[in-house]
């Protein structure tokens, strides 16, 4: 009994040992131990068979892994795209005295007066009315199509809720589609634009402008699930144009009806 | 005899030191941005992380993606790199979770392609004689189609400490966990490694 119980505790200790055998791995003592235990032992024997097969094999894979078919140099293309070259001896803490001295020089000499709209940054803009381009007057414009040019009129975030428009001329877009997301879009009160235009609440859908490039993350997620900062109290969106947002809306479980239109004001 | 001995010993620390400090030397220009020390971590690493991703996901294009990516993401995440482990072991960690991710996408265990892991693919080896290496090639399928059959973690263990013949304490930086846990998980992964061969091979549990 005694030695049964002996052999058990033998065979596991082996058992660990077994496999570094074939790899070469084990000292004169350990592998004289086991060569002399799994002459005796069956058990361990077949596990030291499948250990040398297995560790043929193991190499056997390193030898059939094909060549990679793609190397450094896109790693590297990728790399000096995203971040320009350094020097090898230029430290982040160059980078960051270099970045904190630029923006102060940059702060100093930014004039006072009213920014350019493209120097706004984007986090601002991120909730967009739209008014369609118009001639002049007041009169109630025609419903958006798709490929229709229209102008924005951005709001700010100042944060109080307030929506205020800086009433400022700022590129057209190119309206890609129209549409709300059924069941999706909040119901929001009628409000005033600047231009003296009530919005319904619809889900509009905007071709990519460079400048709002980072208004909208996620055009799939935008469409799907209308997350809270994406979407303005009107219920309008911006989505990027870009070729994930032409997936999303061809997606048939997004269910977009192709009806929007603008209201006069009183 | 003992002063060449000793000699010797201390070549080989020496050598090991010297290693050592070329790695933490190495790593630390990464972390400084120094895309030269980049493309020789790149250089050391990119077999080693190509064959384990081609080991667990048994697709050239999709471990070929991997690799890429596993790379890429390193060199852009390079300031959360925590020096306590080495960097190869950083780089398998970020290779094994976009491998699970990748077999996730799948959506279904890799499938055995044994046209992939094709013994065509072998270039002739030592062993000219054509019926033994025909034999022997049948048997590394055998074996590797049997390690592929296994579940991700045991696979993953496997590539690491058998085809990388990483040790224990590597192993357990990967993913993160105690000593004991990688000896037992290995030890549970091996057995089932055994059983499925010797189910494959038509012979039952031996």
């Amino acid at each position: 009994m005694l030695a049964r119980i002996r052999n058990e505790w033998e065979c596991r200790r082996i058992a660990k040992l077994v496999w570094d055998l074939p790899k070469g791995q084990l000292t004169g003592t350990d592998a004289q131990r086991v060569k002399s235990h799994v002459a005796a032992c069956h058990g361990c024997r077949e596990e030291l068979r499948f250990a040398e097969r297995a560790a043929l094999a193991a190499e056997a894979l390193g030898t059939r892994t094909p060549p990679s078919a793609r190397g450094w140099e896109e790693i590297r293309g990728a790399l000096d795209s995203a971040h320009p070259r350094t020097d090898s001896g230029r430290t982040r803490l160059g980078w960051a005295l270099s970045a904190a001295a630029a923006c102060t020089l940059a702060i100093a000499l930014w004039p006072r007066g009213e920014r350019s709209p493209a120097a706004r940054p984007l986090e601002q803009e991120r909730m967009a009315i739209l008014a369609p381009v118009r001639s002049s007057g007041r009169e109630t414009p025609p419903n958006i199509v798709a490929g229709q040019t229209v102008k924005r009129a951005v709001r700010s975030n100042s944060g109080d809720g307030s929506h205020g428009s800086h009433g400022q001329e700022h590129p057209p877009l190119r309206v890609a589609r129209t549409g709300r997301l059924r069941g999706e879009a909040p119901a929001a009160p009628r409000r005033k634009t600047d231009e003296s235009m009530t919005v319904r609440p619809p889900v509009v859908l905007i071709s990519r402008s460079s400048e709002l490039s980072a208004a909208v993350d996620e055009p799939s997620t935008l469409v799907a699930g209308t997350p809270p900062d994406a979407i303005s109290s009107d219920g309008i969106v911006l989505v990027a144009g870009s070729a994930p947002a032409a997936e999303a809306l061809s997606d048939p479980s997004v269910s977009v009806e192709t009806s929007f239109s603008y209201e006069a004001g009183p | 005899m003992g002063d060449r001995r000793k000699d010797g010993v201390n070549a080989v620390a020496r050598k090991m030191s010297s290693l050592g400090v070329h790695e933490d030397r190495l790593e630390a220009r990464c972390r400084a941005g120094d895309l030269e020390a980049f493309e020789e971590v790149y250089t050391r690493w990119e077999r080693p992380i190509l064959r384990y991703a081609y080991g667990m996901l048994n697709c050239a294009d999709d471990a070929d993606d991997v690799k890429q990516e596993t790379f890429l993401k390193a060199f852009r995440c390079i300031h959360s790199f925590d020096s306590r482990c080495a960097i190869h072991t950083w780089l398998f960690r970020i290779c094994a979770n976009l491998c699970k991710d990748r077999l996730k996408q799948r959506g279904r265990r890799p499938q055995v392609s044994l046209e992939q892991v094709s013994s065509a693919a072998i270039p002739p080896g030592p062993d000219t004689d054509p019926l033994r290496r025909i034999l022997a090639d049948a048997e590394h399928d055998l074996v590797l189609r049997a390690l592929q059959d296994l579940p991700t973690g045991h696979r993953e263990l496997l590539l690491l400490r058998e085809v990388q013949g990483m040790s224990y304490d590597e192993i357990k930086d990967v993913f993160g966990c105690s000593l004991a846990s990688v000896k037992l998980r290995l030890f549970r992964a091996r057995q089932q490694w055994r059983r499925r061969y010797h189910q494959l091979n038509g012979e039952g549990e031996a």
